[in-house]
């Protein structure tokens, strides 16, 4: 391409990339600013979901979403689907989650809703030296949100700079 | 004239002006579709252990991982550690034991070209802060694709 200065097209073809690149240098970095680092002591109330599936030293295997984790104890969210004899009861001004007439363990947070369903969830706290293995994993829908805007999004922003420039 | 040349060029802002904000509302539209397709079950994670962290040592060197699981009370996290002259693999008893100026960090569990994958264990007290990395749907990759597709299209424009 021959670029003439004076010539107002010329001109436009070298200023406009490199004032579309700066742009695009800028989105990218407020971009990474999106990603949040969340301590793993609170990760409950931040919003950020890191899954656990966890074995105890008495053979116990549980899986849940992570709320927090230090050196002592590890936090677990449970969801228990209220149906059959599985209740929230209050007892004493004191909600909790029962089977029957056994109280499950575990701190009774609230009832959601999932598919139709009513679950319970509760918080429930294991000590570290009784978790004999535990993994961590993401959650389904973030991981496969970040692979479509990891792939679409750039090239999308890219293109339509470039159309619109 | 000048008038003339004013008054057109007002009006290629003005278009210009409509056409981003065009393709800001497509874009965002498109976004949030596929955050309707992405959206699953509260009970829907990835069946492989990873979450991307960044630690904090009581040393005071920090560095991004991935962590595993937690074994033992000790946590598990892979890293890439970059090739230099300092580090070395040394096979023990069918296990690759990855060597930083003779002191061990780790098990290689796979040697790249430029890095190793290094899984360290560690323990609570060697760490001064973990943090999670969430919702990092954008970074580099993205950035990066972003340009390459701006030059492309400009390329595409010229022929």
């Amino acid at each position: 391409m021959t670029l003439r200065f004076g010539d107002t097209a010329g001109t436009r073809r070298v200023c406009v990339p490199a004032a579309a690149l700066l742009v695009l240098l800028c989105a990218g970095l407020v971009a990474c600013g999106c990603a949040r680092r969340v301590p793993l002591t609170e990760l409950g109330p931040s919003g950020a979901v890191v899954w656990v599936r966890m074995a105890t030293s008495d053979g116990e295997q549980v899986t849940g979403r992570l709320v927090s984790l230090d050196a002592g104890s590890m936090v677990i969210a449970l969801r228990h689907a209220l149906e059959g004899d599985v209740r929230v009861r209050e007892r004493g001004g004191d909600k909790a989650l029962y089977s029957g007439t056994e109280r499950l363990p575990g701190r009774f947070v609230r009832i959601d809703t999932d598919e139709g369903e009513r679950v319970a969830v509760v918080h429930r706290a294991f000590q570290v030296v009784d978790i004999n293995s535990a993994t961590f994993h993401e959650s389904g829908g973030e991981r496969s949100l970040s692979s479509i805007v990891s792939l679409l999004l750039g090239p999308a922003i890219g293109g339509a700079l470039a159309f619109i420039l | 004239m000048t008038e003339a040349h004013g008054s057109t060029r007002g009006v290629f802002a003005t278009v210009r002006l409509a056409r981003l904000i065009l393709a800001g509302g497509l874009l965002a539209g498109f976004i949030a579709m596929l955050s309707g397709c992405a959206a699953t079950s509260p009970e829907n994670f990835v069946e492989e252990p990873g979450v991307t962290v960044r630690i904090v040592r009581t040393s005071g060197d920090s560095f991004s991982g991935t962590l595993i699981g937690m074994d033992d009370g000790v946590l598990i996290v892979d890293r890439s550690v970059p090739k230099s002259s300092s580090i070395t693999v040394v096979r023990n008893d069918g296990v690759d034991v990855v060597y930083r100026d003779d002191t061990p960090i780790g098990r290689a569990m796979e040697i790249r070209g430029v890095d190793i994958v290094v899984r360290e264990r560690l323990a609570f007290f060697e760490i001064d802060d973990i943090r999670v990395v969430s919702k990092a749907y954008f970074g580099w990759g993205t950035a990066i694709a972003a340009v390459l597709a701006f030059l492309l299209v400009q390329v595409l424009q010229d022929m």
